[in-house]
């Protein structure tokens, strides 16, 4: 008997290596792949190592001397670490509650417009931001909010203000700017999903309620709403663990000195550490926290979804 | 409201629909206000675009900013390389994606699972910024406009969507061809790719804008000046703004009433012209393409 389970584990093996043979075209192009894809994306994962030494260029990754935890503890005692760490939830959950609030109200509302050609052209304008570099949608903003630009005309003629206001430079201001902008950038992108999932519920149940004598609020916090929230539940686990992570494009072209306490986030003092000032292992240590940070976030979020409703992302 | 179609609009619901539109209207203008502004902003002449007051049209009209763009050689060849490296880049990373998704739909493949996990784990571990910069620059790839193309190549989720568009094409095409004696890179060139423009164009505009629109690898990979593309430029003068460094800016010094402001704005409305341009093609691919990503990611 186990002679016999040997012989066809044996045959087994050399099927596989004549299908390896058969099949080496396809290797021929799979292997280099993976060989790029090691160093691509997981020789710079290994490369992490350096945060646990005090690693200079010269020097490098062998030659530079083990330090252990000292950056990790350097960035945890640190008092600034507080502020990066506000600054980055803040603004990624606001950027989260808002924004999905924003695209669920767009995609109900657009939901409701029954002219096709209007409903196609609002939609149409509503994802063009999302295609724009954002280079350019912080030039568009700083030039819309700067000291002579058409909010401050506009507020200035309706008599709301006496002299020209600048925006960006008020710390209480710079989150909501942000929140906005970002609202105003992806918030037709983000409704295509929940429309798709509006598209899924089937009409009988809208016709039979309104035979029911349901108006429209009815239908929509008894019917829509309660049908959309897998997906908001779903997109929102997802999203949990990059509310640490997230932030940088948006603060690194929007902010300026008058602004940095509510404006630097964990990614911008990273780049500044590490290319302004060499101190790459210090920023690699604030990488790995964050990194580690967001995986326990979305496990704790994962789970907790899962006694709320009984259905997580695994 | 849903409701059968036979059943009579009341006031309530004519009253509600005013409010729709009226509110529809108003999202749209603020959408497109922000590129008109600046498009007005783009054909004023510098100086007296520091007074405000323009709205939808420029007050002092000039062309000086865009010509200066053309005849100035370190914005002809930040133009240049922002063409180049989105050709460049989109074609080699859709080739790379559509063959690795072909090959992926072979589920006889050995270590098919090895492949999979390795192409598919970078969506959700990456390695953080300073680790990844430190070895594209013990890579060579740092200073060479390699770093535009090579980290772009393949990506998990674009070779998803490739894997489960050519899924849907019947397999009986590839055996009758299979038996003609068709190997695997003749059915994927023959058959496989001219089924799958629909994707192929979607993966191609994901990639097209991404590149295109992408600043900050030059910043972090790049310390030579031609290789810089028009979006980084522009990144680069708003950001040297914010600390008060001219030395990008200092380009408007040679014409007589330029400011860096109108500059910008030009080049703005120069990046933004062409995504415009592709636009009605890359909203249909793209809402299909992250319509099949959803469905499988």
């Amino acid at each position: 008997m186990r002679e016999d389970m040997r012989q066809t584990e044996a045959l087994r093996k050399r099927n596989r290596w004549t299908l390896f043979k058969k099949q080496k075209n396809l290797h021929f192009f799979m292997i280099p792949l993976t060989l790029w894809a090691f160093a691509i994306f997981y020789l710079p994962i290994t490369g992490n190592i350096i945060a646990f030494e005090d690693y200079s260029i010269p020097k490098g990754l062998f030659n530079s001397p083990w330090v252990g935890f000292k950056h990790f503890a350097n960035f945890l005692s640190n008092d600034y670490t507080l502020l990066l760490v506000r600054n980055t939830l803040a603004m990624s959950l606001m950027g989260l509650v808002f924004g999905t609030l924003a695209a669920i109200t767009m995609a109900i509302l657009i939901n409701e417009i029954s002219h096709k050609i209007f409903k196609k052209t609002i939609q149409t304008i509503s994802y063009l931001p999302y295609f724009i570099s954002m280079a350019v949608c912080a030039n568009l903003f700083i030039n819309l909010l700067g000291r002579n630009g058409p909010v401050n005309d506009i507020l200035f003629s309706l008599g709301l203000l006496k002299e020209g206001y600048p925006f960006l430079e008020k710390e209480g201001l710079f989150w909501w700017i942000l929140t906005i902008q970002n609202i105003w950038k992806t918030v037709g992108w983000n409704a295509i999903i929940y429309l798709a999932a509006i598209a899924g519920i089937s009409d009988e149940i809208y016709e039979a309620s309104f035979v029911d004598g349901a108006g429209r609020f009815t239908q929509l916090f008894r019917i829509t709403l309660p049908s959309l929230l897998p997906t908001i539940s779903i997109l929102l686990i997802l999203n949990s663990g990059y509310v640490i992570m997230g932030g940088f494009e948006q603060q690194f072209l929007m902010y300026n000195p008058m602004v940095m306490d509510t404006a630097e986030v964990i990614n911008t003092y990273v780049y500044k550490r590490g290319m302004g000032g060499a101190d790459y292992s210090f920023a690699t240590a604030i990488g790995m926290l964050q990194s580690l940070a967001s995986i326990f976030l979305l496990l704790i979020v994962n789970k907790t979804a899962k006694k709320l409703s009984g259905s997580g992302l695994w | 409201m849903q409701r059968p179609k036979f059943i009579k609009m009341t006031t309530a619901d004519y009253t509600f629909e005013f409010f729709l539109y009226g509110f529809m209207i108003v999202f749209g203008m603020m959408v497109l206000f922000p590129f008109l502004y600046l498009l007005a902003l783009s054909f004023n002449q510098g100086l007296d675009a520091i007074r405000g007051g323009i709205i939808l049209f420029p007050r002092k009209f000039t062309v000086e900013n865009y010509a200066l763009i053309f005849s100035n050689n370190q914005l002809l060849g930040a133009l240049s390389v922002s063409v180049l490296r989105t050709v460049s880049g989109t074609s080699t990373a859709v080739l790379c994606t559509a063959l690795a998704g072909y090959i992926f739909t072979k589920e006889n493949l050995v270590g098919h699972k090895f492949y999979m996990a390795v192409f598919l784990l970078p969506m959700y571990i990456t390695a953080g910024l300073i680790p990844t910069y430190l070895t594209y620059k013990e890579l060579h790839l740092t200073n060479s406009f390699l770093v535009y193309i090579i980290p772009n190549l393949v990506w998990g989720t674009n070779i998803i969507i490739m894997r489960t568009f050519f899924k849907q094409i019947p397999s009986s095409l590839q055996e009758s061809a299979w038996l003609d004696g068709a190997g695997d890179y003749t059915i994927f060139f023959r058959i496989i790719l001219p089924l799958s423009m629909p994707v192929v164009a979607t993966i191609g505009l994901f990639n097209a804008v991404w590149q295109w629109n992408s600043w900050f690898d030059t910043m972090l990979f790049t310390r030579n000046p031609k290789l810089e593309t028009l979006v980084s430029l522009l990144a680069r003068m708003m950001i040297e703004q914010q600390s008060n460094q001219i030395s990008v800016a200092k380009i408007t010094k040679r014409a007589k009433y330029m400011t860096p402001e109108v500059l910008k704005a030009a080049m703005t409305i120069i990046t933004t012209l062409p995504i415009i341009m592709v636009y009605p093609f890359l909203q249909k691919h793209f809402v299909k393409g992250v319509m099949i990503g959803a469905v499988k990611g």
